[in-house]
């Protein structure tokens, strides 16, 4: 159903990057400041596209979006050690990649409390810490290992480049007649021909 | 999740709101981390805290602070020989603490350590002008005034020398920048002080002949 809501008990399809639809609750989806200036007045014809999230992402986006719609008005950020233990267990539960898709998803969708806790829990990981504990917490290559891995990946290429010209040069001595033993002579020209009559009888 | 985090992967109002989460100090530690980190930083200087960045040029200590003082970092010199004063050069060589072993420098002069303040704080600065090492102070309050950055406080004593007078004239003029004035006569300097811009508070200590004549 994708009508203006009204109450809470209106349901919106919500449609993912992979073309999958899920039903979400008015109330929760009027915590996205995104869907109240494009939805709410209006309503919406059909699946809301939210197609540069994946369904995992969006669902989890509005899990937290369904379980905070009971709790009072947003009021600003709230501390990390303020968090109740079902938020808690909410953000222990993702891992990394899920972390930065839901971040990502709640930025779009305009969700400032999971938005801001989000923060909160990055700012976390950087507190207390001076900077080169800090470097180690964040993905930060340093010039020595930028150049470090620049130097294997040339030495990669240049192995592989040797690998590869060495196929070659194999490649090339097998195609040499007079190198081959009579048995694999008499094969090879066999397979030579049977390529041979092949190529004419699809002309 | 205990693999690094990719910080500069996220969309800038996602680190813009991450950066107001952090402390002063640790902002000015994350600053020194990497160059695009830093610049990042400075993005969002605009929805920083506002700080008061009191200098103590004597002891080459920088002492940056929220308005209700909650908040404070202290930034201080590294000297070999325990002198703060370096009489071989006008400028102090200050060092931010948390600088060494990075891959950014904050600097080396005290100049550098302010200009990489302001560009992450919304900055207003304190300070106390001691005449007797007055060339230490000259270049930094000098270009701290023709920038046009106000000072939350600045105090002046004065006991009537031929170079105070001077200086006193030069920076009076800019006196429109400075919140709290606080001027420290000795006795009878011999000097009357002209003010060509005013502040917005004064406070004149040990000046019983001071009058409002001089006014």
């Amino acid at each position: 159903m994708t009508s203006p809501a009204s109450s809470s008990e209106v349901k919106y399809l919500i449609e993912s990057s992979e073309g999958n639809t899920f039903d979400v609750s008015g109330a929760a989806l009027r915590q996205s400041n995104t869907f109240n200036a494009m939805f709410l007045n209006i309503g919406a014809d059909g699946p809301i596209p939210f197609t540069d999230y994946n369904e995992a992402t969006l669902k989890k986006v509005f899990e937290y979006c369904e379980h905070s719609v009971n709790e009072e008005n947003y009021s600003g950020p709230k501390h990390q050690d303020d968090l109740s233990k079902w938020d808690l267990n909410f953000f222990n539960e993702m891992d990394q990649k899920m972390f930065i898709d839901v971040i990502n998803a709640s930025n779009f969708l305009d969700i400032e409390r999971l938005t801001s806790y989000c923060c909160e829990r990055i700012a976390r990981m950087l507190r207390g810490k001076n900077t080169q504990e800090m470097i180690k917490v964040i993905t930060l290559p340093t010039a020595e290992e930028l150049e470090a891995k620049q130097k294997v990946e040339e030495k990669k290429a240049a192995a592989a480049k040797k690998v590869a010209e060495k196929a070659a040069e194999t490649a090339e001595k097998t195609e040499t007649l007079e190198e081959l033993p009579v048995q694999q002579l008499v094969q090879t020209t066999r397979n030579k021909l049977t390529r041979k009559y092949l190529s004419f009888s699809n002309e | 999740m205990s693999s690094p985090f990719p910080l500069l992967r996220l969309p800038g109002v996602v680190l813009c709101e991450v950066f107001k989460s952090l402390s002063i100090g640790e902002k000015i530690k994350l600053s020194l981390c990497s160059k695009r980190i830093s610049s990042q930083i400075n993005n969002a200087r605009l929805y920083s805290q506002k700080v008061i960045v009191d200098l103590d040029i004597l002891r080459k200590k920088i002492r940056v602070h929220s308005k209700n003082d909650e908040d404070s970092f202290e930034i201080f010199a590294i000297t070999d020989s325990g002198n703060t004063l370096n009489s071989k050069s006008d400028q102090f060589l200050v060092t931010c603490d948390v600088v060494r072993d990075t891959s950014i420098s904050i600097g080396t002069t005290f100049l550098s350590v302010i200009r990489h303040l302001l560009k992450m704080f919304q900055c207003k600065f304190s300070t106390s002008i001691d005449f007797n090492y007055m060339r230490f102070y000259q270049s930094t309050t000098s270009e701290l005034f023709d920038s046009q950055l106000t000072f939350k406080t600045l105090t002046i004593p004065i006991n009537g020398s031929t170079d105070q007078k001077m200086v006193f004239n030069q920076i009076s003029n800019k006196f429109g920048l400075v919140e709290n004035l606080r001027i420290l006569f000795f006795p009878d300097p011999g000097f009357r002080p002209v003010f060509p811009s005013w502040p917005q508070n004064i406070s004149i200590w040990s000046s019983s002949w001071f009058t409002w004549n001089i006014f």
